[in-house]
């Protein structure tokens, strides 16, 4: 077979010394950076291009597979340890990652994080290396309209997460909304939500957001001397929790493919993918406890934003059309080395492109290894005294977030989410719906928009594909679940007779 | 403080900025202005219900505390605050390093950490690991170090 | 001709400069003579690995090679407004020749026509112009028009039904679009998306009918023949799609696209500004240079600081004549 041959023809290649080394430094700074609040693979890896100039392609693309894959990892471990996810794709992790972490049971959610991680990467990478051109079909398939029903269907998941309040959850999906509205209108040209600042032309990025709403809380509470997690329980040497590894494999397939689905299609990502199928097992999971600590909620997330990562490159690579803010700096430095993506690569640069493909799949065997110690080394840290953890995530985050656009303002930004986020918490309003709607709210905005310039304000439009009709079928299955439950609860309530009184 | 009372005055506030936005966005032009509208209306909707919850409630539970998260000293959260601001200032006119080796143990001690050792040596050792990281590996131009020359 | 005058400034200060340090009166000139002494900023106005960038960092060491004097150039991102803060920088930067930076013709004239800039271009003094990547209609092969006049042709049959992608109100690939329109009586249907990648992206999906685009990201598609370029905006062929003819070949008067250039604060010292521009030439020259552009696909287009600015202030007048009479965003 072509693909086999051209995967033997890669191999030598791709296990010389210097691609080894690059994928191991790789993967080790993508852990860290995926685990440094504030810092992104995104950041990470287009920084690190100009290094790439002078070395041979695929020691440049071991080292960027190293750190996407690494990053996605990394960014659950803060977001189990101390209750910040590391980059958005770790907002679904903190739900049960977190809560395990204070039941004591950090390492066991370590464990299942990494683990997770790792299978879902690996499977991520053979599904590039296999089936790419065919699933590449896939991305080009969806529409304006598609993107605003599956935009639609992402914020349902809002009304999983907004707690016992509607009120309160809804108040700060809306907030999310009007964060995502900030900038100028890219269909119009219009300034919104603006105030003549010349620094919020362009919006307000979403680290800048996630890291004011997640990291400052927490390292305040631990100032404040209100940290929850008993860090004397976080010992590695103690009794080892038995975790049922069988029960997750259905939870690994699962969400495996939800992580590729979500990252074969452009503009979704690893957050998406993360929370679609933190839901979707909540669905289907038997855990009493979900939400609450369930090893499986830990497992789905992280499972499926590295399942995102190579999956991303599948149209990246085949069509050049890229899925995220990553595959874009991807494909950026690729052209350095004259790498141009679509059908001529694989014609002409097969060895490369496989090689690369490659190192995508030894790095989710990589990351295993350098996550497990990596993960030790950050328990090590947590150990430190709370009243100096505090202040060094403080300027942790600072600098993190002045990197991502070398500007003071974001700083500022982000103290100012961080006071938004201490008191959402003090007042029990999720932060949760505020970042997805952060996320989807601008997507859902322009497709709709986009969509109707297309059809020329025909709604029909909406539902003239079949994906669109698909994902309209979906919402309305998700909307009526609750209450077709309602009804048959309140039925076995009349016919067992209960006196109604109340 | 009363929680119910102080949930009211946050509801009272957010309902006045949502105003305030939803006011701003009637300005916009043509397909620009429908999404904020519809948002910042919904927001003034959903504060306003916020608030009626927290009157209900203050008038029924007078001052009950609730399950709200554990209270916290005020004054110490006033230092947290004030240290804060003024790193931020300082990241500006002294430099990045500078104010983050100054910050780091006097915010620790201020709040009662005791061991002025652990606390400058894990400084250092912080502050060269971040070095090493943003100025070695990702060259991130940081503002310019006024007081510490060499380290910039 | 303003080229003219404008080197003969140069070659006046120039002079005057030579003769004050010969005299000694200005210490300060002598050490300007061996610009430049430390290193140089070169802020970039859009993120780090997007497009400019690269180019930028690409372009880097061969300016340091032929400035020579050991120079340093360091790049600084300063992205965000469509390249507003990134312009705004250098347009506030001290003008001593130490901070450089890209400017992006056409964002950098239509930002200040459409809003109010924080800067303006009397604050910015082009260097050199660098790349030029020219605009280019992409349309599929389904569609059955394989040229401009069947294009024109098709929408005037069909008036407001072709709908084609740009990546934004008011980017070149829009105002493109506009003047066709206008010179041409004819009505297309905008659809504007975050960027050059969607649009390519819905093109491929046919779900819009037609992209406009730059050259650069369309050539290996239609190399590839999964799309056909309508033609360029450029006046000659770009050498890099040499089979694509051009707007002007076809007769429709439109030169459109994107530039790629240097710029400085207004009032460097002309030394310093002649020194960055006979740099880039050499630079441009440099086979290794030529290799590496050629891997990327950059449009390498080079124009003197006189030619640049020429250039610059005749796009100027057409942009401002535009939005005169057709404002591209809404008010």
């Amino acid at each position: 077979m072509d693909i086999l041959a051209n995967i033997w023809a890669a191999l030598p290649l791709v296990f010389s010394f210097d691609v080894m080394l690059a994928m191991v430094l790789g993967t080790t700074v993508g852990i860290a950076v995926g685990a440094l609040p504030g810092l992104s693979a995104t950041m990470g890896i287009a920084v690190l291009i100009p290094l790439t100039f002078a070395m041979s392609p695929l020691v440049a693309l071991g080292m960027i597979a190293g750190i996407y894959n690494g990053a996605m990892y990394g960014g659950s471990i803060p977001a189990i340890l101390l209750r910040i996810p590391g980059t958005p794709a770790g907002i679904a992790t903190v739900f049960d990652g977190y809560e395990m972490a204070r039941q004591g049971r950090a390492r066991a959610a370590l464990d299942i994080s990494l683990t997770s991680s790792a299978i879902g990467s690996a499977v991520s990478a053979i599904a590039l290396l296999l089936v790419a051109p065919p699933l590449a079909a896939v991305a080009l398939k969806f529409g304006p309209a598609d993107y605003f029903w599956l935009a639609m269907f992402g914020m349902m998941t809002v009304a999983v997460l907004i707690s016992d309040n509607p009120a309160k959850g809804f108040l700060s999906a809306c907030f999310g909304l009007v964060i995502g509205l900030v900038g100028i209108d890219s269909m119009t040209g219009t300034e919104r939500f603006t105030f003549d600042q010349l620094n919020l032309l362009s919006g307000i990025n979403i680290i800048v957001l996630l890291t004011g709403l997640y990291a400052i809380p927490p390292a305040v509470g631990l100032l404040l001397g209100q940290s929850d997690v008993d860090t004397s329980r976080l010992n590695f040497k103690g009794v080892k929790e038995r975790i049922d590894w069988a029960s997750l494999v259905p939870v690994w397939i699962r969400s495996s493919a939800i992580g590729l689905f979500i990252g074969l299609i452009p503009a979704l990502g690893g957050n998406v993918a993360a929370i679609l199928a933190w839901n979707e097992q909540r669905r289907v999971s038997k855990s009493p406890n979900y939400g609450k600590g369930a090893p499986d909620g830990l497992a789905a997330p992280e499972c499926a934003n590295n399942a995102d990562t190579a999956a991303t490159l599948i149209p990246a690579l085949t069509l050049g059309v890229p899925g995220n803010a990553v595959a874009a700096v991807i494909l950026g430095a690729m052209l350095v080395h004259g790498l141009k993506p679509g059908p001529e690569l694989f014609r002409d640069n097969a060895t490369t492109v496989y090689g690369f493909m490659l190192t995508m799949l030894i790095t989710s065997g990589l990351m295993y290894v350098i996550g497990k110690l990596g993960a030790r080394a950050f328990v090590n840290v947590l150990r430190l005294p709370p009243l100096l953890l505090g202040p060094m995530i403080l300027a942790l985050t600072t600098v993190g977030v002045y990197a991502v656009q070398n500007s003071m303002f974001d700083v500022w930004l982000m103290l100012g989410f961080g006071l938004i986020g201490f008191a959402m918490e003090r007042m029990s309003i999720p932060t949760a719906p505020a970042v997805l709607a952060v996320i989807l709210g601008p997507m859902a905005e322009a497709s709709f928009r986009r969509a109707l310039l297309i059809s020329g304000g025909e709604y029909g439009y909406l539902f003239s594909s079949a994906i669109s009709i698909t994902l309209v079928v979906l919402i309305v299955l998700m909307l009526l679940t609750p209450v077709v439950r309602h009804i048959r609860a309140r039925q076995r309530r009349t016919q067992e007779e209960l006196p109604s009184g109340s | 403080m009363n929680r119910n009372l102080l949930e009211l005055l946050a509801a009272i506030f957010v309902t006045a900025f949502f105003v305030y936005l939803f006011g701003e966005a009637r300005g916009y032009a043509g397909q620009s202005k429908v999404m904020p509208v519809a948002v910042t209306g919904l927001a003034v909707a959903l504060s306003l219900a916020w608030g009626a919850q927290c009157s209900v409630a203050l008038v029924k539970g007078g001052g009950a505390a609730g399950t709200g998260p554990a209270p916290f000293d005020l004054r110490r959260l006033a230092i947290v605050a004030v240290a804060v601001v003024v790193y931020a200032l300082g990241i500006g006119t002294l430099g990045y390093f500078t104010s983050t080796i100054i910050m780091l143990p006097a915010l620790s001690i201020s709040l009662g950490y005791r061991n002025w050792l652990v606390a400058i040596l894990v400084t250092l050792g912080f502050a060269a690991v971040l070095y090493a990281v943003f100025r070695l590996l990702l060259s991130v131009p940081l503002p310019a170090e006024t007081l510490f020359g060499m380290v910039g | 001709m303003q080229f003219k005058t404008l080197r003969e400034d140069f070659m006046k200060k120039h002079l005057t400069r030579i003769a004050a340090a010969t005299l000694g009166i200005f210490s300060a000139t002598a050490a300007l003579a061996e610009y430049p002494e430390r290193p140089i900023t070169m802020i970039v106005a859009y993120s780090a690995g997007g497009g400019t960038d690269v180019a930028a960092r690409t372009l880097v060491p061969y300016l340091e090679k032929y400035l020579g004097n050991d120079a340093s150039i360091v790049v600084s991102n300063k992205p965000g407004a469509g390249g507003e803060v990134g312009f705004t920088t250098l347009a506030h930067a001290k003008a001593d020749g130490y901070t450089i930076g890209f400017i992006n013709a056409p964002n950098i004239l239509t930002i200040p026509i459409q809003r109010k800039a924080r800067y303006t271009m009397e604050d910015i003094q082009p260097v050199a112009n660098v790349v030029y990547d020219p605009g280019a209609f992409g349309i599929l092969p389904s569609a059955g028009i394989e040229n401009l006049d069947q294009l024109i042709a098709y929408a005037k049959e069909n008036p407001g039904k072709v709908t084609y992608g740009t990546a934004g109100a008011g980017s070149d690939d829009h105002l493109a679009v506009l003047s066709l329109e206008r010179e041409h009586g004819v009505k297309f249907r905008h659809v504007p998306f975050n960027g050059n990648a969607d649009v390519r992206a819905a093109l491929l999906g046919g779900h819009i009918k037609m992209a406009s685009m730059n050259v650069t990201e369309m050539v290996s598609d239609s190399e590839e023949g999964t799309v056909i370029v309508l033609g360029q905006m450029s006046k000659e062929r770009w050498e890099g799609a040499a089979n694509i003819p051009t707007f002007r070949e076809q007769g429709y008067d439109i030169v459109m696209g994107a530039n790629r250039s240097l710029g400085a604060p207004a009032g460097i010292p002309a030394e310093a500004l002649e020194k960055l521009s006979a740099a880039t030439e050499k630079a441009m020259n440099d086979p290794a240079f030529l290799a590496g552009a050629k891997d990327q696909g950059l449009a390498l287009y080079y124009m003197n600081a006189g030619d640049f600015t020429v250039s610059l202030q005749s796009l100027n007048e057409g942009y401002k004549a535009l939005w005169a009479e057709q404002p591209w965003i809404a008010q």
